[in-house]
C-alpha cells in the first residue's frame, strides 16, 4: 500500500471534495443565482465584471442594496460565463473545483499540527460536511468558498513569510497581503483574515522569526482601506436587508433571538443532517426576552472559547479550528450588530474547520494501532454519513422550483417559504391559492410588514376588502412612519370609497415623519384626490422635492406656489388654511425664495397677523 | 525562545502610528463636494483631462488651455486613479483612500526618523499624533489637496539626505524625491536647494551637485512645459491660472521681498495659544517662534538638510504673496517636533527651565487641547468644506436640470461646477495683482471677459462670494445683462447672462 504523504493526503481530500459534488453539475440557477448571475450583465463577460469592479455586488436592477461588495466573485462569474457561454453546469463545476482547492488548503494548513493521516481526516471531513452544500451547490455560495480559499492561502503564505530567513521573504509578504485583499474582495467576512493570521502566528510555537510582526500593520491598514471603499460603494449596512428575525429589535431583544442560535450553529457543525434553505421565522423564532436557552448559550459559548484558549499548547489545531469558527460566525451572528441573516448554512463554510480539525485531532491522538484503527473506522463512518447527506442534499439546489417546493415541505413553519410559493402561484394565475399562502405567511410571522404589499393588492383584486384593509392596517401598525405602507392603506380606503380615512392616514404619517418626502408626496396625492386647494398640494410637493434634493424642480414648483398664494388673495378661508400650513411654507421661506417671504408678509398683513 | 508580536511593539511603533494616522485620515474625509477649496477642484479638473486623454489642461475652461500653475505630479496620480475608477464623483472614495494612505505613510516615515532626535519615545508619539490629528491638517487631508503627497515626498527626501553618509546613491535618491516634491508643490524647490546646501555644508560637494542635478532632471519636463505653454492663457486669467511669475503682477524682487509679512509662524501661534490680551498674546507668539527656532538650532547637527530646508521654506512663505496658513500646516509635524526638541532641551537644563517648560506646556495645553477636542468631537474641521458645499449643491442640481449642456457658467468655484455639471466654466470674479495689491476687474472688463469666453449663466454661491458686489452692480444697471433665474435668501443665485450688444 502506498505511503500516505502530505501531498497525497491533500490531493486525496481534494478529490473527495470534487467527487462528492458531482451531483451539483446537473443543477441550474436557484434563488439569488438568477439576479446576481443569470440576469446580471456584469457577470456575463470578464470586461463587464472589470467595469463593475466598483459597483455593489447586487445589480441595481434587482433593487436590493444589501451592503455587499464582492468584485472578485463577480470576476469569476465573468470568467465562467466567458468559458461556458452561460451554462450553469460549468458554474457548478467551477464551484466544486474551488471547494476542492479549499479542501486541499485545509489539509496543507493542518499539516503543521497533524501527520498526513490526521490531516486527511480533517480534509475529508471538511470536504463532505453537509453544511457546505448551500455554499457549493448554489452558484452564489461561491463567495463563501472563495473567502475561505484566500484566508487559508494567506495563512500558508504568512507562515512562509515568518519562517523565511532569506531576502525573498518579501515575496511571501506581498502574497500574504494580496491574499488578504482577495479575501475581502470575495466577501465582507474576509476582514477576519488579519485575526486568523495573528491566531496562527500565536499558535506558531518556537519557530517564529522575530522581525515579521509588521505584517499585521500592513494587513490592518489594508482592512481599514477596504472598509472605507466598501462603505463608499456598498453604502454600509442597509436597514431593510436585516434579517426578519431581528429587524426592529433593540439590542437586548436582538440578543434574546441571536444567542439561542448558537445551539443551532453547534448542531449544524456537529450533526448537520437536518438542513434548511433559510432560517427565517419561525425556523428560528423571533424572541424578545432572554430565556434559559440564551443564558445556556452564553455559558456554552464562553466555555468553548475559554477551553480552546486553554488547550492552545497541547492542541493548537483545536484552538485554531474553534477560534476561526467563532471569528467567521461572528459577523453574521447578530450578537454585535444586526445582520442580513439569522443563520445561513453557507456562512458556516469556514466554521466547519472546527469539526474537521477536531476529527483530525482525534485520529492523531490514537497512540496504538488498535485505537487508531477503531478511531479511523469511527471517523470514516461519520464521514460516510456526512457524505451521504451531502450527496442527497445537493439536488435540493437544482433550481427555483425545487428549492421553493422542498423548502416548504421541509419547513412549513418558514413564513418566507410560503411567500415564495405564493409568488409562484400568483405568476401561474392561481390567485386564490397564492392569497392563502400569503395569509399563512402573515399568520406565521405577523411582525413582517412587507407581506402586505403583496397580500393587499391580491386580496383587493379578489374582492376580499376586509382582509385587505386588516392587513394594510396591520402592516402600517408595524411601521407607522412608512409612507409606502401608508399609501397602501390609503389606497384601500379609497377603493372602499372612504377618502376621508385616506386623507387621515396621509396626515397621520406626515405628522410622524414630517421630513419624509414619501409622506409629503402621499399627502399631496391625497389632497389632490380629496379636492383640497391646489396650492396646498403644490406646497406639499415642493417641500418633498426640496427634501429629495431637487431644488430646481422646486423653482418650477415655485411658479405654482406663487400663483397659488397670490391667487388665494386675502380670502378669510385662505388665512385659516395658511395658518394651518405655515409650517410647510416656513420651510420654503427660510430655505428657499425671497419672494415667498414677501408674499407671506403681504398675506400676513392682509390676514391681520 | 518564543517571541510574540507584543514584544515587537517597541520596534513597530512607527508602523502603528502610521496605521492610527491612516485611520484618522479616513475618518476625517468629508462628504463635502470636491473642489470647495478651489485648488482641489483645479487638481481634479486637471486629473480628469489627463485621464480622458486631453493632456495637462484646464478642461473646465473654454478652449482647454494648458495647465501652467499647478505642478503636475498630484493631478497625474489622481488621473491614474481616475482611469482605474472613472466614475465621478464615486471615484472620490479612491482619491480619499490614496491621500489617507499617503498621510499615514508620512507619519510612519517621520516617526521612523525621530530616533535621531533623542526624544523620549512616548512624548514623541504623542507629539506626532497631536500634529497629524491637528484640526487644520485634518481639514486639508479631508479634501483633495496635494499636501499629503507633498509631505511624504518632502520628508522622505530630507530624511534620505540626512540619513547617513553622503554617498552619491543617497544624493541621487534625495534629489529625485525632492524633485518629485517640487512637481507636487512648487515650494518643494526649497527641499531641493536645502539638500544641496546642507550637503555642501557637510563637505560633500559632489553629492550636493549630484542631488541638485537629479532634482533638476525630474523637474525639467515641468520647466519645459512652462516655457512652451506660458503666455497661452487669456491675460485676465493669469492671476488665478497663470504661472506664479505671470500672476505676480510684474513685481520686482525688491518689491516682492519688501512687502513680506513676517508672520510666518502666526498660524502656529493661533493654533496653540489660548485667548490672551493682545500684548501678552504677541509676546507668547514670539516665544512660540523662538521655541521653533531653538528646536531647529538643536536639531541642525543631526538633521541639517531638514533645518536648512525649513529655513528656506519659511523664507519663501514669508515673501509669498499669499496667507501662510496652508504652507505652514503641511509641515506642522516637523514644527511640532522642533518645538518638542526645544522643550526637551530646556527641560534637561535645570529646575528653573523645568518651570518654564511646564508653564509653556500648560499654556499650549490650555490653548490647543480644547480647540482640538472640540473640533474632533464635532468634526468642526470639516464644517467649512461642508458649509461651502450646501449652496453649491443647489446650484449644481439647478444647472444640471435646467441649463443646456453647452451652457458656459461663470462661478466662484468654477472647476467644481464643471466637474459636477459637465458644463464649461470660468471664474466669475477676476482680478489682477499690482505688486501685492489685488485689483478687481471693473464691471465693464468683467462683462467683456464673460462675453469673450461665451458665458451664458452666472452662478453665485452666496452674498459673501467675491463676485457678489460685481453681480449686484450688474443686476442694478440700467440695462442689465443679468436675468435672475432663482435666488435663495442668504444663499445662492443663478442668473442668465446676455452679452450686451
Amino acid at each position: 500500500m502506498p505511503r500516505l504523504g502530505p501531498l497525497r493526503a491533500a490531493l486525496l481530500a481534494g478529490l473527495v471534495a470534487l467527487v462528492i459534488y458531482a451531483g451539483a453539475f446537473r443543477n441550474g440557477w436557484a434563488l439569488d443565482d438568477t439576479p446576481i448571475v443569470a440576469e446580471n450583465p456584469a457577470a456575463h463577460s470578464i470586461g463587464a465584471a472589470v467595469d463593475a469592479a466598483f459597483e455593489p455586488y447586487w445589480p441595481e436592477s434587482a433593487g436590493v442594496n444589501a451592503g455587499m461588495y464582492r468584485p472578485f466573485v463577480m470576476l469569476t462569474y465573468g470568467i465562467d460565463w466567458t468559458l461556458s457561454g452561460g451554462s450553469p453546469a460549468w458554474f457548478h463545476v467551477s464551484n466544486a473545483i474551488m471547494h476542492a482547492v479549499a479542501t486541499i488548503l485545509v489539509v496543507l494548513v493542518v499539516l503543521r499540527w497533524f501527520p498526513p493521516l490526521g490531516a486527511l481526516a480533517a480534509g475529508v471531513t471538511f470536504a463532505v460536511h453537509p453544511v457546505h452544500v448551500e455554499a457549493v451547490a448554489n452558484v452564489v455560495g461561491r463567495a463563501e468558498v472563495l473567502v475561505t480559499v484566500w484566508i487559508l492561502a494567506a495563512v500558508l503564505s504568512a507562515r512562509r513569510y515568518r519562517h523565511h530567513e532569506h531576502n525573498r521573504s518579501g515575496v511571501w509578504l506581498v502574497l500574504t497581503i494580496a491574499f488578504t485583499l482577495l479575501a475581502m474582495l470575495s466577501k465582507e467576512a474576509g476582514v477576519i483574515t488579519v485575526f486568523v493570521l495573528a491566531l496562527d502566528h500565536f499558535l506558531d510555537i518556537g519557530k517564529t522569526n522575530t522581525r515579521r510582526a509588521g505584517l499585521y500593520i500592513y494587513a490592518a491598514a489594508l482592512t481599514l482601506g477596504w472598509f472605507y471603499v466598501w462603505r463608499a460603494i456598498a453604502g454600509g449596512f442597509v436597514e431593510s436587508t436585516i434579517a426578519a428575525n431581528v429587524r426592529g429589535l433593540d439590542a437586548a431583544e436582538r440578543l434574546a433571538t441571536a444567542l439561542p442560535v448558537i445551539w443551532d450553529v453547534t448542531r449544524l457543525l456537529v450533526w448537520p443532517f437536518e438542513l434548511a434553505a433559510d432560517y427565517n421565522p419561525m425556523v428560528i423564532p423571533r424572541r424578545t426576552e432572554l430565556g434559559i436557552a440564551a443564558g445556556a448559550a452564553v455559558v456554552f459559548g464562553v466555555a468553548v472559547v475559554v477551553l480552546a484558549v486553554i488547550v492552545a499548547k497541547k492542541a493548537p489545531a483545536i484552538t485554531f479550528g474553534v477560534l476561526v469558527a467563532v471569528a467567521s460566525y461572528a459577523p453574521t451572528s447578530n450578537l454585535f450588530f444586526s445582520s442580513g441573516v439569522a443563520l445561513a448554512e453557507r456562512t458556516l463554510y469556514l466554521a466547519a474547520l472546527a469539526p474537521a480539525l477536531a476529527l483530525g485531532w482525534v485520529i492523531t491522538r490514537a497512540h496504538s494501532p488498535r485505537i487508531l484503527r477503531a478511531t479511523a473506522v469511527a471517523v470514516a463512518v461519520l464521514c460516510t454519513a456526512y457524505g451521504v447527506r451531502t450527496f442527497t442534499r445537493t439536488p435540493f439546489w437544482k433550481d427555483n422550483r425545487t428549492v421553493i417546493v422542498e423548502d416548504l415541505v421541509e419547513h412549513p413553519e418558514n413564513f418566507r417559504a410560503h411567500i415564495r410559493v405564493a409568488r409562484v402561484l400568483e405568476q401561474l394565475g392561481d390567485s386564490t391559492a397564492a392569497l392563502g399562502h400569503y395569509v399563512t405567511a402573515a399568520s406565521i410571522f405577523p411582525y413582517e410588514p412587507l407581506i402586505a404589499p403583496m397580500l393587499v393588492p391580491l386580496a383587493s383584486s379578489l374582492g376580499r376588502h376586509q382582509l385587505a384593509l386588516r392587513e394594510a392596517e396591520r402592516s402600517l401598525g408595524l411601521e407607522p412612519g412608512n409612507p409606502r405602507l401608508a399609501l397602501q392603506l390609503a389606497g384601500v380606503h379609497l377603493s372602499n370609497g372612504d377618502s376621508a380615512s385616506a386623507l387621515a392616514v396621509a396626515r397621520s404619517v406626515l405628522s410622524l415623519v414630517p421630513d419624509e418626502p414619501g409622506a409629503l408626496l402621499l399627502y399631496a396625492d391625497m389632497l389632490a384626490i380629496t379636492g383640497a386647494p391646489d396650492w396646498k398640494q403644490q406646497l406639499s410637493r415642493a417641500r418633498a422635492e426640496w427634501l429629495l434634493g431637487r431644488p430646481v424642480s422646486a423653482t418650477q414648483r415655485w411658479g405654482f406656489l406663487l400663483n397659488a398664494v397670490v391667487g388665494t388673495g386675502t380670502d378669510p378661508a385662505f388665512c385659516a388654511v395658511w395658518g394651518q400650513n405655515l409650517g410647510l411654507v416656513r420651510t420654503l421661506r427660510s430655505d428657499l425664495y425671497e419672494s415667498v417671504m414677501e408674499e407671506e408678509r403681504q398675506a400676513g398683513a392682509s390676514c391681520g397677523w | 525562545m518564543r517571541i510574540t508580536i507584543w514584544q515587537d511593539v517597541r520596534r513597530l511603533w512607527p508602523g502603528l502610528l502610521g496605521l492610527v494616522v491612516f485611520a484618522i485620515a479616513l475618518w476625517a474625509q468629508t462628504d463635502a463636494l470636491a473642489g470647495v477649496f478651489y485648488d482641489d477642484g483645479i487638481y481634479l479638473s486637471l486629473a480628469r483631462s489627463l485621464a480622458e486623454g486631453e493632456g495637462f489642461r484646464y478642461g473646465h475652461l473654454p478652449g482647454d488651455p494648458a495647465g501652467v500653475r499647478y505642478p503636475f505630479l498630484y493631478p497625474y496620480v489622481l488621473s491614474f486613479l481616475w482611469r482605474v475608477w472613472p466614475s465621478f464623483p464615486a471615484n472620490l472614495a479612491l482619491f480619499s483612500l490614496f491621500d489617507s494612505a499617503v498621510y499615514g505613510l508620512s507619519a510612519f516615515v517621520i516617526a521612523r526618523s525621530v530616533a535621531r532626535l533623542s526624544l523620549p519615545g512616548l512624548s514623541v508619539g504623542l507629539v506626532l499624533v497631536a500634529a497629524f490629528a491637528a484640526f487644520p491638517l485634518l481639514a486639508i487631508v479631508g479634501v483633495r489637496f496635494s499636501e499629503p503627497l507633498f509631505l511624504i515626498l518632502f520628508s522622505g527626501s530630507l530624511l534620505i539626505a540626512d540619513g547617513g553618509e553622503a554617498t552619491t546613491k543617497r544624493a541621487v535618491a534625495a534629489g529625485l524625491l525632492a524633485g518629485l516634491a517640487t512637481l507636487t508643490r512648487s515650494l518643494g524647490l526649497a527641499g531641493l536647494l536645502g539638500i544641496a546646501i546642507s550637503l555642501w555644508y557637510r563637505g560633500a560637494r559632489r553629492s550636493s551637485l549630484v542631488s541638485l542635478a537629479a532634482g533638476t532632471v525630474v523637474i525639467l519636463p515641468w520647466i519645459i512645459w512652462l516655457l512652451v505653454h506660458s503666455g497661452e492663457l487669456d491675460p485676465r486669467l493669469t492671476s488665478v491660472y497663470g504661472t506664479y511669475s505671470e500672476g505676480s503682477g510684474g513685481m520686482g524682487l525688491i518689491q516682492f521681498i519688501g512687502g513680506a509679512s513676517l508672520q510666518v509662524f502666526s498660524p502656529i501661534a493661533r493654533l496653540l495659544l489660548p485667548a490672551l490680551p493682545t500684548p501678552l498674546w504677541a509676546l507668547a507668539a514670539v516665544c512660540v517662534s523662538l521655541l521653533i527656532v531653538w528646536g531647529a538650532a538643536r536639531t541642525f547637527r543631526v538633521l541639517p538638510a531638514l533645518i536648512v530646508t525649513l529655513g528656506l521654506y519659511a523664507s519663501v512663505v514669508t515673501v509669498w504673496p499669499y496667507t501662510p496658513d496652508r504652507f505652514v500646516w503641511v509641515v506642522l509635524p516637523w514644527i511640532f517636533l522642533l518645538m518638542a526638541v526645544a522643550l526637551h532641551d530646556l527641560w534637561t537644563r535645570n529646575r528653573y527651565w523645568k518651570l518654564v517648560v511646564g508653564a509653556a506646556a500648560l499654556v499650549i495645553g490650555i490653548g490647543f487641547l480644547p480647540r482640538e477636542i472640540s473640533s474632533l468631537r464635532n468634526r468642526a474641521f470639516a464644517s467649512t468644506a461642508e458649509g461651502i458645499s450646501q449652496p453649491l449643491r443647489l446650484l449644481i442640481s439647478s444647472i444640471v436640470q435646467e441649463l443646456p449642456s453647452d451652457a458656459v457658467i461663470a462661478g466662484g468655484d468654477e472647476a467644481l461646477l464643471s466637474l459636477y455639471t459637465g458644463r464649461s466654466s470660468v471664474p466669475s470674479y477676476l482680478s489682477r495683482l499690482n505688486g501685492r495689491d489685488e485689483i478687481p476687474l471693473t464691471p465693464a472688463e468683467s462683462v467683456h471677459f464673460y462675453c469673450a469666453t461665451g458665458v451664458t449663466h452666472i452662478a453665485l454661491s452666496g452674498p459673501g462670494a467675491p463676485a457678489a458686489r460685481l453681480l449686484q452692480t450688474l443686476s442694478t444697471a440700467e440695462v442689465s445683462p443679468l436675468e435672475q433665474l432663482f435666488s435663495v435668501r442668504e444663499g445662492p443665485k443663478l442668473y442668465r447672462f446676455t452679452c450686451p450688444d
